[in-house]
């Protein structure tokens, strides 16, 4: 006997909802969405990514030109789209049927970042433009998150947001250690850290697209978090470490009440991350034999801790 | 006999896999989060099985810290040492001494299931374990490797792991490569032949073993060997694979042009193992089958690419696309006009119980509003 059959009969789930698992239990009926829209994914990539090409070694700068025309055709019909299939605006979560009403709203957003790098870089204009050009994508896309509800523009805005301020960050800067040394940008990445947590609690408090709520906190802890580690290391400063590690307990502490583990852990991570240079600074060399004790125990104290503490985040 | 082999409670496994089944259902949103509330009551098993978010830094943590320890507390004792064999001796007691406290006090006591926290204890203990009976030196290849397998594959059924699941699986076929390629000669020519036939194998004790008892219990280990043996039958008689590997482990010298020895057999299976599996997924309403051919598909187009339309690639790649489009969007109308059993929408509760209203209805959905007009009453009529 199934779980579902069992769950019926005792009441807990009604009919419809038993007739609904037991058809997709004996593959009455089998859905094939994500299939089919990969394929059509795969076929789009294909054959743009074919003519592209095609266009970029024959037709030199008419091809660079007849593509920006293209994008921005396919841009203004993929918007039409979206406009016409859209319902109207609302602060709680609209759902529309269309099965790929999302995926075409993300479209217009990579459309539009798509042609005007184009544009940038083909006119020369990519060190004058990109602030600029941030900003003004910003602004289009927490427009469009707001208006068509979608969390992944949503997150495209953020990073255009933090991108306007300075704050990028490429792999290859990251092994060279370009992020370490950003001088005074750790600023920005705190300012604007505690402006994306702030509007995360706006977004709560005002009932406005209540579910943006984690994208705005995943983005403001990790900006202020890193932007606070690079300004201890810069800075060197015992302020900047006191006041972390208290940053660090009062993030933890507000996520043990509210049980989300993931923000809860964040916390730990910088107080854990800071705690370790507080003591490698007062101890200098002594530290590296302390370590050896200090990290097994410190790290293993930490899991028994997290899991005789396990019915606190068994909602997550 | 098998329930004796795995280290948890059969009656807390069956709970706690009923819990993901019926989570999986709220996530669909079948059953509502009130009555989700209601269901883990009664049905929430005492085994530890923390989502990814909490699993994952307790993994890498557990992983760290426990290997820290195990350096600290060995490290010293192991440089000290110049015996192999002593070496060999403090590495099977670490290992066994990790997975028996794994065994006994995270399992045991305080009823741990895939946490994270018991993965890092036992893949670690498993590394000991295997270097241990293998030694440093990996003098038989095979062997070595033969023997990780068989830890894997013991931590798979054990533990019911699915990382240790695909270890086993890559092992078995590392370790059948390598000894046809030691033993040479015609073994080292009907390899492709035999990692098809080793992966047939498993795919049929797959298949048995999903209509036995066991199924409830094994039920991801055999989707993912399942999925894993497909992949390596096509793989193994796929022409670019039989190719690059003919050349490099037979040194046959060939030019571009020049095809080699039964090169229609392989370009026969390139094209059609692809098509045979998404028949059988059509046939069954397998969408295991039709993955696992999607991704066969795009392999032999690559393939033909490589050895057909070298100089036309991007011509190629352009018409393909075309062909995936016009087949994509096909399909669509197709699916959504008929009814054959497969449905283009996602799989939500909201949006098949307007559809099959409708369905009732005998009409098409014209009212984008409809699903916030049918109420709780008219659940039941479809």
């Amino acid at each position: 006997m199934g779980i579902h059959k069992k769950l019926f009969d005792e009441g807990l789930i009604e009919r419809g909802q038993y007739n609904y698992i037991e058809m997709i239990n004996d593959k009455s009926k089998v859905s094939v969405f994500y299939e089919l829209r990969s394929l059509l994914y795969v076929g789009i990539l294909f054959f743009t990514g074919g003519v592209a090409y095609f266009g970029y070694n024959h037709f030199t700068h008419v091809g660079h030109l007849l593509a920006m025309l293209s994008l921005s055709a396919t841009l203004i019909f993929v918007l039409y789209k979206v406009f016409k299939l859209s319902h109207p605006f609302s602060a709680k979560k609209v759902i529309v049927e269309h099965n790929y009403f999302d995926y075409f709203v993300l479209f217009v957003a990579l459309l539009w970042i798509s042609l005007w790098t184009y544009i940038q870089l083909y006119f020369g204009l990519l060190e004058i433009l990109i602030r600029p050009f941030s900003f003004v994508s910003t602004l289009l896309f927490f427009g469009l998150a707001y208006r068509f509800d979608n969390t992944a523009v949503l997150v495209l805005g953020i990073t255009a947001l933090a991108a306007s301020v300075g704050l990028t960050v490429s792999p290859l800067d990251w092994i060279n250690g370009g992020y370490v040394s950003l001088n005074s940008l750790y600023y920005s990445s705190i300012v604007l850290g505690l402006a994306l947590i702030l509007i995360s609690y706006v977004t709560i408090l005002r009932g406005i697209k209540n579910h943006f709520r984690s994208t705005y906190l995943h983005f403001g802890y990790l900006l202020l978090i890193s932007g606070l580690l690079v300004a201890e290391i810069e800075t060197g400063s015992w302020g900047f470490i006191v006041m972390n590690i208290l940053i660090g307990v009062l993030i933890s502490f507000y996520h043990w009440k509210t049980r989300e583990f993931l923000f809860f852990f964040y916390g730990n991570l910088l107080f854990y991350i800071v705690f370790n240079h507080a003591l490698y600074k007062s101890l200098g060399m002594d530290f590296f034999i302390l370590g050896l004790y200090h990290y097994p125990l410190t790290l293993l104290g930490y899991i028994v801790f997290i899991v005789s503490n396990k019915k606190q985040f068994s909602d997550d | 006999m098998i329930e004796h082999l795995i280290a948890y409670k059969i009656e807390e496994i069956e709970k706690l896999i009923r819990v993901i089944q019926i989570k999986d259902w709220v996530r669909l949103g079948i059953i509502t989060e009130e009555q989700w509330t209601i269901i883990k009551e009664d049905y929430s098993s005492k085994l530890y099985a923390p989502s990814v978010y909490i699993k994952l830094p307790l993994f890498l943590i557990t992983l760290i810290g426990v290997q820290l320890l195990v350096t600290l507390f060995f490290g010293m004792l192991i440089m000290g040492l110049n015996n192999d064999l002593g070496m060999r001796l403090i590495f099977l007691l670490v290992g066994t001494g990790l997975i028996l406290v794994s065994e006994y006090l995270l399992i045991r006591e305080f009823k741990h299931c895939n946490s994270g926290v018991t993965e890092a204890v036992i893949y670690i203990g498993a590394g000991y374990l295997g270097i241990s009976i293998t030694g440093f030196g990996f003098e038989i290849p095979w062997l070595t490797m033969f023997v990780y397998t068989g830890i894997a594959a013991i931590i798979a059924i054990r533990y019911l792991d699915l990382i240790a699941t695909a270890i086993s699986f890559l092992f078995f076929y590392l370790s059948l490569f390598l000894l046809l390629n030691e033993a040479g000669g015609v073994f080292t020519a009907t390899l492709p032949f035999m990692g098809a036939g080793a992966s047939l194998a498993i795919l049929l004790i797959t298949n048995k073993l999903f209509e036995s008892k066991y199924e409830k219990i094994f039920r991801y280990q055999l989707t993912l060997l399942k999925t894993a043996s497909l992949i390596m039958i096509y793989v193994s008689l796929n022409y670019f694979v039989v190719r690059e590997l003919s050349i490099s482990l037979l040194n046959l010298q060939i030019s571009d042009s020049e095809e080699i020895p039964f090169a229609a057999i392989f370009y026969f299976c390139t094209l059609f193992i692809p098509v045979f599996y998404l028949l059988i997924g059509i046939r069954k309403k397998s969408l295991l089958f039709i993955r696992v051919a999607s991704i066969c598909f795009l392999a032999s187009i690559a393939t033909f690419q490589v050895y057909w339309f070298k100089e036309h690639a991007v011509l190629y790649y352009s018409i393909i696309g075309v062909c995936m489009i016009v087949c994509a969007l096909f399909l669509y109308r197709l699916l959504k006009n008929k009814n054959t059993g497969f449905v283009t929408d996602r799989f939500q509760y909201e949006s098949l119980k307007v559809n099959s209203i409708v369905e009732l209805a005998g009409n098409k959905v014209s009212d984008k509003n409809l699903v916030n007009n049918i109420g709780e009453s008219e659940i039941g009529r479809w």
